[in-house]
């Protein structure tokens, strides 16, 4: 990858973690209103901005689903918050369920907790690396 | 945190388990099955693997495994862990529907094993 590259990945890094917050703030209000199939679906879209965000700071821009979570392993690894693995697979099974309607209340609600966890894990890292490095990753 | 308590003899899903086997045992029979091609079935004792987890956790803290859920969040708090034993539970959960399902990817299975498999190994 060419440094140019690296440094425009870097710059779509902010609008990837904006674009995170506002998909969770609309979860959140989404679910409050009772939808909650639509509701999981964005916080799905937000646990994956939240990857593309630090995986842009880093230089680099995963766009299949597997290489995300590839990419999302090394930074958890990184971290030191590997058991956030857990919180992503929920993300992946709130989007399962707008799909196929699968999970009862309880599931739901322990899949929507571990998700937005992770969301707010995965913005923490985020913005910790962006003032360690004063966003020039 | 370890325990050593009796392996749990039913499972909280409503199914009967293999009488006593303990989570290391269907952790063992879920990674033979996994070996051996059978996603849906490794699947399926993967979450039973967790389930018997659950159950040795409740025994040893004197807490009630009726409902895992109240459960997880009950072990949590009592430990301090933000999502910890939901997040497990959560990813044992989509074991069993992937079971029924069939929809998670190769590369989601073996996450969700590997899951498990650390869970298994901390706790007991």
């Amino acid at each position: 990858m060419t440094t140019g590259r690296a440094a425009a990945f870097r710059r779509r890094a902010v609008g990837h973690a904006e674009n995170a917050r506002r998909y969770r703030s609309n979860a959140d209000a989404l679910r409050q209103q009772g939808e909650t199939e639509s509701a999981g679906e964005l916080l799905y879209g937000a646990a994956k901005r939240c990857i593309n965000a630090i995986a842009n700071q880093q230089g680099d821009n995963p766009v299949k689903t597997q290489v995300k979570v590839s990419v999302l392993r090394s930074i958890l690894l990184r971290a030191g918050r590997s058991g956030l693995m857990d919180g992503w697979q929920a993300a992946a099974r709130l989007h399962i369920h707008a799909d196929q309607s699968h999970l009862n209340p309880d599931e739901f609600n322990t899949d929507w907790g571990s998700a937005r966890a992770f969301v707010a894990a995965m913005l923490y890292i985020y913005h910790r690396d962006n003032l360690t490095t004063g966003g020039q990753l | 945190m370890n325990v050593a308590t009796p392996a749990a003899s039913k499972s909280k899903s409503g199914a009967e388990s293999e009488s006593a086997m303990t989570p290391q045992e269907y952790l063992a029979a879920a990674e033979a099955a996994l070996a051996s091609d059978r996603p849906l079935e490794g699947s399926h004792l993967l979450w039973l693997a967790a389930e018997a987890a659950f159950v040795r956790l409740a025994q040893a803290y004197r807490m009630d495994s009726a409902d895992l859920h109240r459960l997880a969040r009950a072990l949590d708090e009592k430990e301090g862990r933000e999502m910890y034993y939901r997040g497990k539970l959560g990813t044992a959960s989509g074991l069993k529907h992937n079971a029924e399902m069939d929809y998670l990817e190769p590369y989601e299975l073996e996450l969700s094993h590997e899951s498990i498999c650390h869970f298994i190994k901390e706790v007991i």
